[in-house]
């Protein structure tokens, strides 16, 4: 027999987006049939009663209170419901609680407690940003740079002051980095090893360590410069840092150097730097047209191409082994969480000679400028999607509406998706993707790329598997995702499938 | 670049107000004591009886309630239930002393001038078929313009129907709305389908349409209220003077029915004050603009922005239909300018 509980917090109030994030979360707890968390006025009280969820304590909210209302099989799953709802509300405060009286205050009462430490991860507003970074310089310690937000001309000067230093700015904007085997902000669980990545773009080195775990491979350092590193007002510093770092990094034999396409001036720069290395390189300008590259360095078109010239090895591919998808539509949407993912994806395309659009086109795709029409590559990752809302890859819900459009557009024949695990991420997010496509597909295929790895807090094995329970087919890199993507809508020739398999 | 605070002599920290909204200056002028109510991660509020004023940092956006700081919310180590106290243009909060001696005020801009109302209505059927396929889930707008078959949709339908019949209320001279005119038809068809499209039961007032919408729905700030923002918003930007002020009254009149926090906001829109980033999204509808209504829309907490948006869509729909439907045949200023002079013809 159902069994029905209710908590009431009085004037408590909580941000809308932690209200729903917590609502789904307790309405996905173990035994729950139905749950509400809603405040406690007259009307929202008729759609508790709808759904079948009030009780007494509820019916006594007042309008400032909170309702905590759930439904379940029996009574032990109640109770075990409700503790963990609990927790999930106290959860906050407790943070907060935490935060507020025990965090150190200041850069240098952390480092008073932490004094061995070498480097500052600085994640504050934009507007000081280059404050707290020019303390930690004047401190004596490397500074990443998580925010975005700072003024170009700000970047410059705190990268000059910086390299007089003998100190390495990674950053603004800079996502993911891994230093000696220590993930930092938006990073993968991935082995030690012998191939430093230089990267301009967080989800890029996501992409190629996790191909490069997964092929029983590790990483010595992947240094994130931000992604304005490579433009001419910057002029490479934090790359020919990096450059300088890992060809002194006796342990690193093989370097990758993954960005967008840099200044033509800069791309001298750094290509200069390359060729005066005794070791050999893979760069991935993705979507640059060719480049003159010296003799010890490669060019890889595709994140995947990087991670295979860095192993020496082509990597295993499923996409021929699964069956033809069916599907109603012509074009392809891609609803991409990493912008370098969306970028890759536009890569194949047009190795493929198939025109698309994106938000953040890549050289010889056309710009997105109203609502998505033909092939369409969405990165929603990008400031207009996310200014004053949480990143897809910690908010997942960002992707419910462009995935709802998509569904619903009859010349939609693949949405094209990725989905990007490890730390700093959503604790599950393919678990979300499944309940928000929900039994929805009206002959859409949904084509994922899953990027990170088993040892990532969200095991990369599981993540697929939901997918896979929900109808999703899952490639094995973003790369392969979107080249089958192509196939599915009948594009591909020839010509595509060879783009499709570098 | 200046710090986030300074070291005060005589209390605690000193933090700088930048900005502080219409009815935050009017509040602190006056003085009062009051205690924080809620902390969140960008920004927290003081209630001081029925008001609220907004404390954040400036990624929120200005308000008619804010005071925007700079200063980062979760160093300034504010909890819940801390008294506050203004005095003499300063707010103390535990041992943070905000300045606002020399902020700037904060009103909400004026109105564009509207295009047509043709375009008008051909942006709100777009924004309707675009918030039932991209308004989260649990949004109003799901429940007016989708399918859903939620509790909240089964509730809302029928009440966001009703309040779309008080709307749709013609003047005493009107005549039926021209059929056939699919500029004019598109958008009622479209929600007509979606609704229930019931007209004003006998006794159906306008203070009971708004006492069932006030307070309704998921979020900090239930759904009902941000479409109720949202329409008189729009009320307010067409110069609908006395529907704007009727439907104020009965707000304000209910507004007891929402959480306190939310019922601030509602006697704010109904005195004309919202906040920058609906004012953006009104003056994006009016300006035709539906791409940038969306993106503005989509900015404004989990669904609010959403809801406001329907809000606006249903009132703008059913007036410009039912004043419309009263002109068409004569009326010069329906074919080539706004629906301000619309309705004043």
């Amino acid at each position: 027999m159902s069994v029905i509980r209710n908590e009431v917090r009085r004037a408590t109030y909580l941000d809308s987006i932690v209200l729903m994030r917590m609502s789904r979360e307790i309405a996905a707890l173990a035994g729950v049939e139905e749950a509400g968390l809603i405040m406690g006025t007259p009307a929202n009280k008729e759609i508790l009663r709808e759904a079948g969820i009030l009780g007494p304590e509820g019916e006594r909210a007042e309008a400032g209170d909170l309702i905590l209302a759930l439904r379940t099989g029996d009574a032990d799953a109640a109770e075990a419901a409700l503790a963990e709802a609990r927790r999930l509300l106290d959860r906050p405060s407790a943070l907060g609680a935490a935060a507020a009286a025990d965090a150190p205050r200041t850069l240098r009462a952390a480092l008073r407690e932490l004094p061995e430490a070498n480097l500052a991860l600085i994640s504050v507003p934009g507007d000081f940003a280059v404050a707290e970074a020019r303390k930690a310089l004047d401190l004596g310690l490397h500074a990443m740079i998580f925010s975005d937000n700072v003024p170009l001309a700000d970047e410059a000067a705190l990268k000059r002051e910086a390299r007089e230093r003998s100190l390495m700015v990674m950053g603004p904007d800079c996502g993911t980095a891994i230093i000696a085997g220590v993930p930092l902000a938006f990073a993968n669980v991935v082995p030690r090893g012998e191939i430093g990545i230089i990267g301009a773009s967080g989800t890029g080195i996501q992409e190629i360590s996790s191909l490069i775990a997964r092929a029983g491979r590790g990483v010595s350092h992947a240094i994130g410069t931000g992604g304005r590193d490579l433009k001419a007002e910057v002029g490479a510093i934090t790359t020919l840092m990096a450059i300088d770092a890992l060809d002194a990094d006796a342990a690193t034999k093989h370097v990758v150097l993954v960005s967008k396409p840099p200044a033509a001036e800069v791309a001298r720069l750094v290509l200069d730097r390359i060729a005066r290395s005794a070791k050999p390189f893979t760069v991935c300008f993705i979507g640059s047209p060719g480049l003159a590259l010296p003799g010890n360095a490669r060019a890889a078109p595709t994140l995947k191409a990087a991670a295979e010239l860095a192993l020496g090895s082509a990597l295993p591919s499923r996409a021929a082994a699964l069956a033809p998808l069916r599907v109603r539509g012509s074009y392809v949407r891609g609803l991409f969480a990493g912008g370098t993912l969306c970028s890759e994806a536009q890569v194949v395309f047009a190795a493929a000679g198939v025109p698309m659009a994106s938000n953040v086109p890549v050289p010889g795709a056309a710009a997105l400028t109203a609502a998505p029409a033909g092939h369409a590559m969405i990165d929603l990752g990008d400031d207009e999607f996310t200014r004053g809302r949480p990143h897809p890859m910690i908010e997942p819900a960002v992707r419910d509406a462009p995935l709802a459009a998509a569904l619903t557009d009859l010349s939609v024949g693949v949405v094209l998706i990725d989905v990007v695990l490890g730390y700093g991420g959503h604790p599950d997010p393919a678990g979300h993707l499944a309940q928000a496509l929900g039994g929805r597909r009206d002959g859409v295929a949904i084509v994922a790329s899953v990027t990170g790895t088993d040892a990532d807090p969200q095991p990369r094995r599981e993540q697929v598997a939901k997918l896979e329970a929900a109808g999703v087919v899952v490639a094995d890199s973003n790369a392969d995702a979107a080249a089958l993507a192509l196939t599915a809508v009948g594009r591909a020739s020839g010509r595509e499938r060879g783009a499709a398999a570098q | 670049m200046s710090l986030a605070f300074e070291r005060s002599d005589s209390v605690g920290r000193a933090v700088q107000v930048v900005r502080a909204g219409i009815i935050a200056r009017d509040i602190c002028r006056r003085g009062a004591r009051g205690e924080v109510a809620a902390v969140f991660e960008r920004s927290l509020y003081w209630r001081i009886g029925d008001d609220f004023i907004c404390i954040g940092e400036p990624a929120i956006g200005n308000g008619p309630t804010t005071l925007i700081v700079a200063a980062r919310v979760t160093e300034l180590g504010v909890r819940q239930g801390l008294r506050a106290i203004i005095g003499n243009e300063r707010i103390t909060i535990g041992d943070l002393l905000f300045d606002f001696r020399n902020c700037a005020t904060w009103r909400t801009p004026n109105w564009p001038a509207p295009l047509s109302s043709a375009t008008l209505r051909t942006t709100c059927v777009m924004l309707a078929q675009r918030a039932a396929a991209e308004s989260p889930a649990d949004s109003l707008a799901r429940a007016a313009f989708g399918d859903d078959d939620t509790p909240l949709a089964r509730i809302a339908r029928p009440r966001i129907a009703r309040f779309a019949s008080l709307m749709r209320q013609p003047p005493a001279s009107s005549s039926p709305a021209k059929a056939g005119d699919p500029v004019i038809t598109a958008p009622s068809e479209l929600i007509g389908r979606r609704l229930l499209d019931a007209p004003l039961s006998r006794g159906m007032t306008r203070e009971g349409v708004v006492h069932d919408l006030i307070g309704l729905g998921y979020g900090l700030t239930p759904s009902g209220d941000d479409f109720l923002i949202g329409a008189l918003t729009m009320l307010d930007a067409l110069e609908q003077t006395n529907m704007h002020a009727a439907l104020g009254h009965a707000v304000v009149a209910a507004a007891d029915r929402s959480s306190p926090l939310s019922a601030s906001f509602l006697r704010a829109a109904a005195d004309g004050h919202v906040g920058e980033n609906v004012h953006t999204m009104i003056a994006a509808i009016l300006t035709g603009d539906a791409d940038a209504a969306v993106a503005a829309a989509a900015r404004i907490g989990h669904t609010s922005g959403w809801d406001a948006l329907v809000g606006a869509v249903v009132t703008v729909t059913r007036m410009s239909e039912a004043t419309c439907g009263a002109t068409i045949p004569g009326c010069r200023a329906t074919r080539s300018s706004g629906l301000r002079q619309d309705y004043r013809c």
